[in-house]
């Protein structure tokens, strides 16, 4: 079970004007701003559950994995990880958890990844037959056991990425944390690591949580989904019921040069714009019902993926007036 | 116990696998060292001209010790540490969710490294040795005692030298880089180690003043002990127990005050 109560991280960053005379300042004096990377964020999560983390960049996701994983000490609030405080680091805490993250190999670069494992198998205490068990199994439903004597540098990101998750989950971990597991890999590998976790999930029941931008991640893989905005959750609910909520809904997509007075209209509703068409989110009747017999348009109508969904309600925090709305028509 | 020992065989093990990957690496250091020793030969050889000893020291025994305190150096360097490098780019994260202290794992792969480094360049050192005292007949010998004392005073050496590294790694914590104190440390140390010429070479005031430091066990104390291991006195492991004790609490302060500030950059 994990427990947090509002949590919050800052951070102090140096911020620095670029140039020679603020390059030389800075050596005696330095201008410190704080950022507030996790604000008050307070959730549950059950034992067994597969909840999907997600958020724009900068959101707060990774730096909320890291404090409930122990690698970050909070600012304030509190963690309760099985009765465990995630950054005192006792040793029991630490051999029921994993942290996977695609950006950071744990496997040693110039060995084959048989050797890594070796290591941990030292480090966690993992019997010898429990072991080569594991082994087997795991590399059997990654389909890697060809690659565990091949330099890991000599693999490709795909084929590290399933080895690091293998060697992650060598010690039978309880609580799983993967941050961005299928980041910059095609959609062959994304699709057999989204398979591996699905059954790996199943079969051992852990508790996951997964932190994405890709939607077929989230779609595929978790039944709950919190919603970070500027490090705060805007969403915490189950997949289904955000997904039913707009089981009503469609996606209208249109071109049209009177596309000023669309926008105009529903401008609340707009979850992607640029210069070629503007998406709207609308309720089907009223979508079909405004837009009938419009001439001037050329109209679109798709059903509502998770990533609109999602795109509303970052806008609805002001998010999209931050990072990726391109106001062309109305300036 | 079991476990223990289980986990510093596999590190130190998986380690020497590693490390001889490079051997080209090895090499390289071993033909640097060797320049910088046959530099040295020849400036003592010219210093030496028209006086057979200088403090007790022939050519022949000035130069069996350079070659002993610089193996010895070698040995204790802690190469490939990085401490810095893993808090600046947040590749320490791994490490802090290991149920195993990132001091412990560094320091065994850093034993492993240098376990390979010794058997990778051990014989060449033995040969251009026993080249040495054949063709110059120095008449004096390597005990076995010497020989023990020279592994366990190197190996005091490595644990000091890989406390100092370390420690100023961490100082990362607070500083956004610390390079600046390694190359401090780095001058200091050839000095004060003794890898370019004996202490005893030196006015007795600074002599004394040496004794007291840790970098003597860098070079200095090791290639002594092989040499004389008689002029050893029981003052000498005690520093050294000290100085790593010292420095060891010095981790523990620092590792605990500069953990809380550790902000995981990098993804």
């Amino acid at each position: 079970m994990i427990r947090v109560q509002s949590l919050t991280k800052h951070y102090k960053i140096f911020r620095r004007p670029t140039g020679l005379i603020h390059s030389l300042r800075s050596l005696v004096y330095r201008e410190y701003e704080k950022i507030e990377a996790v604000k008050e964020i307070s959730f549950t999560i059950g034992e067994g559950e597969f909840v999907g983390l997600i958020g724009p960049n900068g959101a707060g996701k990774t730096t909320t994995l890291k404090i409930l994983s122990g690698i970050l000490f909070p600012s304030s609030g509190t963690v309760d990880i099985d009765g465990f405080v995630p950054y005192e680091k006792k040793r029991k805490f630490l051999q029921r958890i994993a942290f996977i993250n695609a950006q950071k190999s744990n496997l040693w670069w110039d060995l084959p990844a048989r050797d890594s494992f070796l290591i941990h198998q030292a480090i966690y205490e993992i019997d010898n037959h429990d072991f080569k068990k594991r082994i087997q199994q795991l590399s059997a439903m990654l389909d890697v056991a060809s690659f565990l004597t091949i330099p890991v540098r000599n693999l490709s990101l795909g084929e590290r990425m399933k080895l690091e998750i293998l060697l992650s989950l060598l010690h039978c971990p309880r609580i799983i944390f993967l941050d961005e597991p299928t980041i910059g890999l095609d959609f062959v590998s994304r699709r057999q690591i989204r398979k591996f976790l699905i059954n790996y999930q199943a079969t051992s029941r852990a508790t996951i949580i997964l932190t994405s931008h890709y939607f077929e991640d989230i779609t595929d893989l978790c039944k709950r989904l919190i919603i970070l905005v500027e490090g705060r959750p805007v969403v915490d609910e189950p997949l289904i019921r955000i997904q039913e909520e707009y089981k009503d809904y469609r996606i209208v997509r249109i071109r049209s040069d009177d596309s000023a007075q669309y926008k105009l209209q529903f401008h609340e509703q707009i979850v992607d714009e640029n210069l070629e068409f503007t998406e709207f989110l609308l309720p089907a009747p009223r979508a079909m019902s405004f837009f009938h017999g419009h001439t001037n348009l050329e109209l679109e109508i798709k059903p509502v993926s998770l990533e609109a969904i999602v795109k509303k309600h970052y806008e609805k925090h002001n998010i999209q007036n931050h990072h990726n709305r391109y106001d062309f028509d109305r300036s | 116990m079991r476990s223990i020992i289980s986990k510093i065989t596999t590190i130190v093990t998986i380690s020497i696998g590693a490390s001889l990957i490079y051997r080209s690496a090895f090499f390289m250091r071993f033909v640097a060292v060797s320049l910088s020793l046959i530099a040295q030969f020849f400036f003592w050889k010219t210093a030496f001209s028209g006086q057979t000893d200088i403090s007790g020291y022939t050519l022949e025994s000035f130069f069996g010790y350079l070659i002993l305190a610089n193996l010895s150096y070698e040995l204790s360097q802690p190469h490939n540490v990085m401490v810095s490098d893993h808090i600046q780019d947040g590749s320490l994260n791994h490490f802090l969710l290991l149920p195993y202290r990132f001091l412990d794992l560094v320091f065994w792969k850093l034993f492993g490294d240098r376990l390979a480094f010794l058997l990778a360049s051990f014989l060449p050192f033995v040969v251009c040795g026993i080249l040495f005292w054949t063709k110059t007949s120095s008449g004096f010998n390597i005990s076995p005692l010497g020989i023990i004392l020279f592994l366990v005073y190197t190996l005091g050496g490595l644990i000091l030298h890989f406390l100092m590294d370390f420690n100023i790694g961490l100082l990362s914590f607070w500083f956004q880089k610390s390079d600046f104190l390694f190359v401090m440390k780095e001058i200091a140390v050839r000095i004060l180690a003794g890898l370019w010429f004996p202490f005893t070479l030196l006015p007795p005031a600074v002599q004394s003043a040496f004794e007291w430091l840790p970098f003597q066990f860098l070079g200095f104390i090791p290639a002594h002990a092989c040499l004389v291991p008689s002029l050893i006195g029981w003052k000498t492991p005690i520093i050294l127990v000290l100085w790593i004790a010292l420095l060891y609490g010095l981790y523990l302060w620092i590792w605990n005050s500069g953990i809380k500030r550790y902000e995981a950059f990098g993804g």
